[in-house]
């Protein structure tokens, strides 16, 4: 259980690393016992937990999730038996839980993404870690370049935006490297 | 990307965000503006990508979180034996060519790329003097005249130069101490990677393997393929 949900759910809202260590052991033993009694035996019930956790701190970061309804365990359980759901049935939707209902979703299904997306996901991946979270802060999280100088101590809007453009550059001079 | 503009509503729209009139009038402008569309589209799948990419690195950080400490040991084990190895290796290596071998294999002097000299004009300032004195091969005397010329004027490029003029003329720490000041991350900065690549390379001199190689392999990861072959050699000849 943990301490202190509030600020734990403002912590994982700004996306804070920490935080997901946190959520991470809070719920692993709770959740693996209740899953394990329900799936076969031979399913990796941990790598479920590792993926629910993702998916849950990634929707506090995007979403901004303020939960209307239940804890962050519940929402936790109810990503998981989503995800579970989805595993053994691909081609119904996911099973919808109140918890899940009241609130934003997202994911990408993997297993969907055309091959193109896929070279860019390799290709994004090669770049420089400066370079992907420089792309990561401003087209993912969102956050403008007033907002990216505070975070990173750049020099200015104008360091950010040029370097910003150099590695979207770098990262489509990839593509068509790889002969796309 | 032509998204650069729309960024704060294509992710909007991404994430389901949008209200009900505000998807309407999204979804009439998909349909009659084609450049909307199209940089809407890329920023999707950049979206998309970066979301995935996330995804693996918060999994290899949830998995090491995961591992018991006692088969961290059983990984280290073998990686502290390889070290040790390394380390002998490196010491027998020594004895046979030094690092002041690879050194002068690998350096050479770079070129004066910002104002090649030109027959028969005379230089008109200081800075000038000093990047004639460089293309001449006076590199003391060029040492001198861009630390002159600094003293007025603070700029990164000329710092390299003045930094390239101490290094062949012998100051190997004076070099060193300027190319460490040294902007990594600023684009107006036009030799960050040749900075990171001579910084390897006077590590290598002094003798300093570790951080040679830290220098190398950040200079692999996040250059632009500048001196890469060579990067990929001394590596391995270090390894």
């Amino acid at each position: 259980m943990v301490k202190n949900e509030a600020l734990l759910q403002e912590r994982l809202r700004e996306g804070d690393k920490k935080a997901l260590g946190q959520l991470y052991s809070a719920y692993k033993a709770a959740f693996l016992a209740y899953f394990r009694e329900r799936v076969a035996v031979g399913m990796d019930i941990e790598d479920l937990y590792q993926d629910s956790v993702i998916a849950v701190y990634q929707n506090y970061v995007l979403n901004q999730l303020q939960l209307k309804k239940g804890s962050v365990k519940t929402y936790l359980f109810a990503v998981g038996k989503n995800k579970l759901a989805a595993k053994f049935n691909a081609s119904k939707p996911y099973v919808k839980d109140d918890v899940l209902l009241s609130q934003p979703y997202f994911e990408v299904d993997e297993d969907q993404m055309a091959m193109e997306q896929q070279l860019l996901l390799k290709e994004f991946k090669q770049l420089g870690e400066k370079c992907r979270e420089m792309l990561r802060l401003h087209y993912y999280r969102g956050l403008t370049d007033k907002e990216i100088v505070a975070k990173t101590g750049y020099k200015d809007e104008n360091t950010i935006k040029s370097y910003r453009s150099r590695c979207l550059k770098k990262l489509k001079e990839a593509i068509h490297g790889s002969g796309k | 990307m032509e998204a650069e503009n729309n960024v704060i509503l294509f992710r909007k729209k991404v994430l389901g965000h949008l209200s009900d009139e505000e998807t309407q009038a999204f979804e009439q402008r998909i349909e009659t503006d084609k450049e909307f569309r199209k940089s809407y589209f890329e920023y999707k799948e950049l979206f998309e990508v970066i979301s995935v990419a996330e995804k693996h690195e918060l999994k290899n950080h949830l998995k090491n979180l995961s591992e018991p400490s006692f088969k961290k040991f059983r990984y280290r084990l073998p990686i502290a034996a390889t070290i040790l190895f390394l380390l002998g290796a490196f010491w027998l290596y020594r004895f046979n060519s030094g690092p002041d071998g690879l050194y002068e294999t690998y350096f050479d002097t770079y070129p004066n790329v910002i104002a090649p000299a030109t027959r028969g004009s005379e230089p008109q300032n200081v800075l000038e003097e000093a990047y004639r004195n460089y293309d001449s091969g006076n590199f003391e005397a060029a040492a001198l005249e861009f630390e002159k010329h600094l003293e007025n004027q603070a700029n990164s490029d000329v710092s390299f130069y003045h930094a390239m003029a101490l290094l062949n003329s012998g100051q190997l720490d004076e070099a060193k101490t300027i190319l460490e000041s040294l902007p990594k991350d600023d684009p107006d900065f036009a030799f960050a990677d040749e900075t990171q690549w001579y910084l390897a390379l006077i590590y290598l001199k002094l003798e300093n393997t570790e951080q040679t190689k830290g220098a190398l392999l950040q200079l692999e990861t996040e250059g632009n393929g500048f001196k890469a072959d060579e990067i990929k050699s001394l590596l391995s000849e270090l390894d």
